[in-house]
């Protein structure tokens, strides 16, 4: 039985046919290919262009995830392929108090690739997110590998993030790649009020000793200094005070700039204003994409210490690196993302 | 608890089986270092003292709970060396110190840690490959012939060790690509247990993943200083005495290959004249003073090297960085090449 509750009133769920009626509110929330959906808008976000997700998504439900995934192989190249597909993206949960009686909320699961890593290790997982279309395919992943301790629903992209979950029932919530996307919702409250909020409500529904993980951009990388795109706003702009990036950007586009990331400190500030008491910092290696290393940057010198073991290579760039000594340079300042352990 | 704090305990708990005699240290760094990875591979992390910020263990937890398999093979290899093997001047470059423990239900494996970085970020000049060719080489044929079994190519062995292995490779991948496994690579095959039926090789351990990336090095200037071989698991420890030598120069020519894709480097690197051809057939030639098996042999059964390295890319629990095709062409090509002139 899922721990379900409404997510405006917190009231309990009467689960009736196809549709979750509140006891409180009398609000009900609709059960649609087998997924609760607490949402009234729909958002169609996707890792791939044009309809292609949609047909992937109903051959994966027709036949088998992996022969949807195979026949629209060449359609997906193999950058999204990998990113579908690879498994160890979630290794970033051996900092994670994930235990085998956990439950872990996954949020903004996209295809599953985490939700499917993390099932292994823990009693159960949910995971939300705002499209119908990624929700179906991650439901039929799962029944393919037959995977049966993962539950999905649907949330609403265009409010502040509300939970349908008790407080204190999470041992583990995961915010991989979108925290940054939360400040786009159609909600006439600045980004930074967006995602404070949806902190402070992943901070209720966790348990006392739970965490929450996120795995985010820095917004003074060196890719971002260097003029990179990141979540495909205008070169630079994320550098500038926020009241000029909006402005740039409302010039250039017609819209404001809503992707917010911060600093190290930025981060540092948003989460201990959400309530949490213990913040670690990681640096993941080569991304938080792909965290084949995580350091903890809690003391300078084990970031010396792997710089140090990584620079002997083949790379001029890291023997110059090496030789000038610029790993004892705060050069974690510059990384392109972080790994953040908060914990309740 | 979250993995980085349980596997820190556990050092803690099980450092005598690491370090005997020693004191373990007071507090403990967890650092993530495992690359890219297979879903069944291991997430491996490194340990480190925080008093001397040194490296004291290497603990490897299975990506997959449920297959633990790899990590015990390498706690069996691990257990065989330091059983069998009495020499010191092979013990001191394998990681025989460990443990296999288990926490929550899961297997992690612990060791004592190694030293140095991946070999691979030495092999920066045809000098270098060479100078460290030359350390490492006589320890895989000191390692090879410590405790190798003589036997005879017939019967039980020759079924077990050749004509299983063809006919597993032929029902498995001569349908599926019919168009890449040449009908001369075929009709090698076929002929293969016939060619090698009485010849004399001894069986022995296989590391099963012998390449640049598994061998730390430790350097003074540009000199080898200790090298250690990591990554047991897939040892075998009664094998043809085929496989480490042909996967050190094999996958290696990839990473020798500047960008050039495997088959490419390897048909370049491996068949045609040059340095690294002639590393090879030096090392062969070598390979044959330590009574292991005869340069001929040893050339006619390469391809089931190949065939090994088949079976094991279509695990599909492995990633799939080599195709099979891959495999399947530089069989073809190492058959055209070689047995055609060597035979």
């Amino acid at each position: 039985m899922p721990l379900f509750i409404c997510p405006k009133c917190h009231s309990k769920l009467n689960q009736q046919g196809k549709v979750y009626i509140c006891d409180g509110c009398k609000v009900s929330w609709p059960v649609v290919h087998n997924i609760p959906r607490f949402a009234q808008s729909e958002s169609k976000w996707s890792v791939f262009k044009d309809d292609i997700a949609d047909k992937i998504t109903e051959l994966a439900e027709q036949k088998t995830w992996q022969e949807a995934v195979d026949t629209y192989a060449h359609t997906l190249g193999a950058y999204t392929l990998n990113y579908i597909t690879e498994e160890s993206r979630a290794d970033f949960h051996v900092i994670l108090p994930i235990h085998s009686g956990a439950t872990v909320l996954d949020i903004g699961s996209g295809w599953g690739n985490i939700a499917l890593e993390l099932a292994r290790w823990c009693k159960k997982v949910y995971c939300c997110d705002l499209s119908m279309t990624n929700l179906r395919l991650l439901q039929a992943r799962m029944r393919d590998r037959g995977v049966k301790n993962v539950a999905v629903f649907q949330h609403e992209a265009n409010d502040f993030m509300r939970l349908p979950f008790p407080d204190a029932s999470i041992d583990v919530a995961v915010l991989n790649g979108v925290l940054e996307w939360m400040g786009v919702a159609e909600i006439d409250a600045p980004p930074s009020r967006i995602q404070l909020e949806a902190l402070k409500e992943i901070r209720r529904v966790l348990k006392l000793g739970g965490a929450l993980y996120i795995g985010i951009e820095n917004r003074y990388s060196a890719r971002a200094l260097r003029g990179q795109r990141i979540h495909g706003e205008l070169p630079f702009v994320g550098l500038l005070p926020r009241w000029l990036s909006n402005l740039i950007t409302k010039l250039v586009r017609g819209e404001e700039h809503r992707t917010y990331i911060y600093s190290l400190s930025g981060y540092r500030k948003l989460i201990r204003r959400a309530g949490f008491e213990t913040i670690d910092f990681y640096l993941p290696y080569p991304s938080y994409h792909h965290p084949n290393y995580l350091i903890a940057l809690q003391s300078a010198w084990i970031k010396w210490f792997w710089f140090d073991q990584l620079s002997v290579s083949r790379s001029i760039k890291y023997s110059l690196f090496k030789r000038l000594r610029l790993s004892r340079l705060p050069f974690h300042w510059l990384a392109y993302s972080f790994s953040i352990r908060c914990v309740k | 608890m979250s993995m980085e704090q349980t596997v820190c305990n556990l050092v803690k708990k099980h450092w005598n089986n690491l370090y005997p005699n020693g004191q373990p240290p007071d507090s403990f760094v967890f650092l993530k270092i495992a690359g890219k990875t297979s879903p069944n591979a291991a997430i491996i992390a490194m340990i480190l003292d925080a008093d001397y910020r040194q490296p004291v263990a290497v603990a490897k937890i299975p990506r997959n709970p449920e297959f633990t398999k790899g990590i015990e093979r390498e706690y069996e290899a691990m257990a065989d060396i330091r059983n069998v093997i009495k020499d010191s001047r092979i013990l001191e470059h394998t990681p025989c110190r460990g443990v296999l423990t288990e926490n929550d239900g899961i297997n992690i494996l612990l060791q004592a840690a190694g030293v140095g970085h991946p070999m691979v970020r030495e092999m920066t000049s045809r000098e270098s490959v060479k100078a460290l060719y030359e350390k490492i080489l006589p320890w895989m044929y000191a390692f090879h012939s410590n405790g190798a079994e003589q036997c005879v190519l017939e019967g039980d062995i020759l079924k077990h060790f050749v004509e299983t292995p063809i006919e597993r490779f032929i029902a498995q991948f001569g349908q599926v690509s019919p168009n890449i496994l040449s009908n001369e690579t075929r009709q090698f095959l076929s002929e293969l247990p016939k060619r090698i039926k009485g010849r004399a090789v001894r069986l022995c351990r296989q590391h099963g993943d012998f390449n640049a990336h598994n061998i730390l090095v430790e350097t003074r200037g540009h000199r080898l200083k200790n090298f250690m071989l990591i990554d047991w698991e897939d040892y075998r420890p009664r094998q043809l005495p085929v496989h480490d030598l042909n996967h050190f120069f094999t996958s290696n020519s990839h990473l020798l290959g500047n960008g050039m894709p495997p088959k490419e480097s390897y048909a370049k690197l491996l068949l045609n004249d040059g340095w690294y051809r002639k590393l090879y057939l030096k090392a062969v030639a070598e390979y044959e003073s330590y009574h292991l098996i005869d340069l001929h042999t040893f050339l006619t059964l390469s391809p089931l090297y190949m065939i090994s390295m088949c079976f094991c890319i279509a695990d599909a629990q492995r990633s799939q960085q080599y195709t099979v095709s891959t495999w399947i062409n530089r069989m073809n090509t190492f058959i055209r090449s070689y047995m055609s002139t060597a035979l």
